[in-house]
């Protein structure tokens, strides 16, 4: 795509070019000998120096390099590479305390490094980048990285590294760049990361990355963080968690497919901590190796240089065509078929699901949405009702609900002969007269089986139910910055960080109980009471699920209904867990004009 | 291959942690091993120690990132089928051994290991695919068995031809 380097779309609908490794060669050499851009005046800690840097084997056992520089000038430095190579080269330091951070390319080779030196250790950390290292796209910038130490004739090395570990596992920062850049930058997971772009992008959606969490002491880390599955563009920064500095390097291409190669710094703000869930005093770190399992790619060379496991949603997605969709659906509509509860051989999410509530069974309710459908029900029995929209012709379907606390119902069901082939997963709150509504449908402009969602606000009118007026559920940022741990099985724990009002990223824990693998997805959080929410998300560009959970607080108990297309049909699916709360980062003052507001 | 012979049995950690000393720093005098077949013993005590340092190799490859990560260090290139459900190795020492063949082309060692034996994850959910992705498992329970591994040396050094767990 070439256009507006931060277009307004999230970036899983932006359709990022297939970028050549001879426009990529072409593009980074032209600022191989310039060197990296800064808004902030340069570093002169170096100039007239010279270093031999001694690296270990790296993150996979690859062998690491020997690097030796010499610094004539603030923006000019000569590399030599095992020492093999000899080599002019821009470069741009900056330094943060004891720290100093470089970075420059190597000519001709679209690639380069990032260092960070600790110069009262003579302790190094060395990044490799390269640009071409995942054929399917090029333009994602690769890393390695290295620990090692600056050699000093005489003097023995040192025996101490910077250390991969969990150290920063749960916290999260603002970041203000001298470029004017700002995110929200969440630490959640010891091998994958999330943020937010609060001013290059509308701060509507969080996104998930691969990144690398490595202690120098004190107080100090480094973190590097690459946006696999979009842009590729890889970021890496040293950084202060007291004195609240950073000094870094952005390197990759936009969405216009400018380079931005440019070092930084910047200034943070502490948004919180939330709990970790490792053994007491547990401090292994990332990066996770690849494991290919069942339905994941099996290509991935655990050993290559620079190998990690980076989650590719989309190489496990089968999209179908609208026309395939309307095949395979009305025949093959699943709704409730799943076994559920432990002990009945439930599998995946539906292990802790309860049986269904009877609570609806004999009663007639209808539902006013706003600018929607009136959908009549008459609840037959505990699986099946009869609905009618809109004074339609009144039509059986098969249901379950959930009462979620007294008076209050999850309940969902298919519709039939609806062109997009729509399920309403719905909250009947009986107490309050109120309802509201995720409109699952399909045949959205993007993917023809990944779930569109409706939000539906409404009436309910039943016997005993008051009138709530111009009363509705409503939007909320109760949510925000929350972190909610769902375990839905042995072995499968999943937590969720609602990182603005429209996002919710989930995170797999590993069997040592780290955060690991991590994604996310765009959604809504609305409030049926304090401490009773009513939450989705959209799997978008990964599964197509809509997911949606009526959340309660007090009891750490939810019940969700999952509406997914697949080539197996359309099925509509209970989930439920059992929850912990591990926190809750400050960002209301982010999004304070912003809920999610919107009303399909 | 050449014919395995049990010409050298010996506690394979005992032998590691010999060869591990550089045979300088031993005491002995290089030139005094020209004669009466140290040299020979030296070329063996180096063939232990690599093996030891492959059979090592494959314990941490596999525990990282599963059998295929070890596919480099297999003759053939090819991933070893230990079965679905093993998802880790745990050495247990006391029972390892090394067998070099008489040739000094070939050996076997046997590892007693401790196995992790992973039930699967079942579903379809996204995060279901994650937890597999990165090793989760339904429920993990442990057994002993015996690594039996395989080498051949080769002109750039040893590579391993099999393993298998009984």
């Amino acid at each position: 795509m070439t256009g507006e380097a931060y277009p307004d779309l999230p970036l899983f609908r932006i359709d990022w070019t297939a970028m050549s490794d001879e426009e990529i060669r072409r593009k980074v050499d032209a600022v191989t000998g310039t060197g990296p851009q800064c808004a902030s005046p340069v570093s002169h800690s170096l100039v007239g120096k010279s270093l031999r840097i001694v690296c270990d084997k790296g993150t996979t056992g690859t062998d690491g390099p020997r690097l030796s520089y010499s610094f004539p000038s603030e923006t000019n430095a000569t590399i030599s590479e095992n020492p093999r190579t000899v080599a002019q080269c821009g470069y741009v330091a900056q330094d943060l305390g004891d720290l100093t951070f470089f970075a420059h390319m190597i000519p001709g080779a679209s690639r380069g490094y990032a260092v960070v030196l600790d110069n009262g250790t003579r302790i190094a950390t060395v990044i490799e980048t390269w640009f071409g290292g995942y054929d399917k796209r090029k333009r994602e910038v690769m890393r390695e990285v290295y620990q090692g130490y600056v050699e000093v004739d005489g003097e023995p090395a040192p025996t101490k590294r910077h250390e991969f570990n969990n150290r920063l596992e749960g916290a999260a920062y603002h970041w203000t760049q001298d470029t004017g850049a700002e995110t929200l930058e969440f630490y959640d997971s010891i091998a994958y990361t999330h943020w937010v772009e609060l001013t290059r992008m509308d701060r509507s959606q969080g996104y998930c990355a691969p990144a690398d969490y490595i202690e120098i002491g004190h107080g100090r880390y480094i973190y590097t963080r690459t946006e696999c599955e979009f842009s590729g563009i890889f970021s890496a920064y040293a950084f202060d968690v007291n004195a609240l500095e950073q000094v870094g390097l952005r390197l990759g291409f936009n969405a216009a497919d400018e380079l931005e190669y440019y070092v930084f710094r910047g200034n943070g703000e502490w948004l919180g901590q939330i709990a970790k869930f490792e053994d007491f005093g547990e401090t292994a770190g990332g990066p996770m190796l690849p494991r290919p399992g069942p339905g994941q790619t099996a290509d991935v060379d655990a050993t290559a240089k620079g190998a990690r496991a980076v989650y590719r949603p989309m190489e496990t997605y089968r999209t179908m065509t609208k026309a395939e969709v309307d095949a395979v659906v009305p025949d093959n509509t699943h709704v409730f078929a799943r076994r559920v509860g432990e002990g009945s051989g439930a599998t995946g999410m539906a292990y802790h699901v309860e049986s269904p509530s009877e609570g609806l069974v004999g009663r007639d309710v209808t539902i006013r949405y706003d600018d929607g459908p009136v959908m009549e029900y008459h609840f037959t029995s505990v699986d099946e009702l009869r609905y009618r929209k809109d004074g339609g012709a009144w039509t059986p379907a098969r249901y379950h609900a959930w009462e979620a606390i007294d008076g209050v119902f999850l309940m969902g069901h298919a519709l039939s002969g609806e062109p997009n082939h729509d399920g309403h997963i719905a909250v009947l709150d009986f107490e309050e007269g109120k309802a509201t509504c995720y409109n699952g449908y399909l045949n959205t402009p993007y993917i023809a089986n990944e779930a569109g969602c409706r939000h539906l606000f409404g009436k309910l009118i039943a016997d005993g139910a008051p009138d709530p007026g111009d009363a509705r559920h409503e939007y909320t940022l109760d949510m925000l910055g929350r972190c909610i741990t769902y375990s839905y099985q042995p072995g499968l724990t999943s937590m969720h960080l609602y990182s603005t009002p429209g996002t919710t990223s989930w995170i797999i824990f590993t069997p040592e109980r780290s955060a690991g693998l991590q994604w996310s997805g765009s959604g809504a959080q609305v409030k049926i009471r304090d401490g009773l929410y009513f939450l989705y998300w959209v799997e978008e560009a990964c599964n197509g699920t809509l997911g949606t959970i009526l959340l309660n607080m007090r009891t750490m108990h939810d019940i969700g209904i999952g509406y997914h297309c697949g080539t197996e049909g359309l099925s509509m699916s209970p989930v439920s867990a059992l929850l912990r709360h591990a926190g809750q980062f400050d960002l209301k003052r982010f999004f304070e004009q912003q809920t999610r507001g919107e009303r399909a | 291959m050449s014919k395995a012979t049990d010409t050298s049995r010996r506690n394979f950690l005992k032998v590691s942690a010999l060869v591990a000393t550089p045979a300088a720093a031993m005491g002995l005098p290089v030139a005094a091993l020209a004669d009466d077949g140290s040299k020979a013993a030296l070329a063996r005590m180096q063939d232990e120690r690599a093996v030891e340092e492959l059979a090592q190799d494959f314990l941490r490859a596999f525990n990282a990132s599963g059998a295929k990560g070890t596919s480099k260090l297999f003759a053939n290139g090819k991933a070893p089928a230990l079965g679905e459900a093993v998802s880790k190795l745990a050495r247990e020492d006391s029972a390892s051994d090394l067998a070099i063949a008489e040739d000094g082309a070939s050996a076997t060692a046997r590892i007693a290991c401790k196995v992790d034996l992973a039930e699967q994850l079942e579903g379809s959910e996204t995060i279901v695919q994650m937890a597999r992705l990165q090793g989760n498992a339904a429920s993990i329970h442990s057994a002993s068995k015996t690594l039996v591994a395989q080498f051949a040396k080769r002109g750039d050094g040893w590579v391993i031809s099999e393993v298998a767990l009984v």
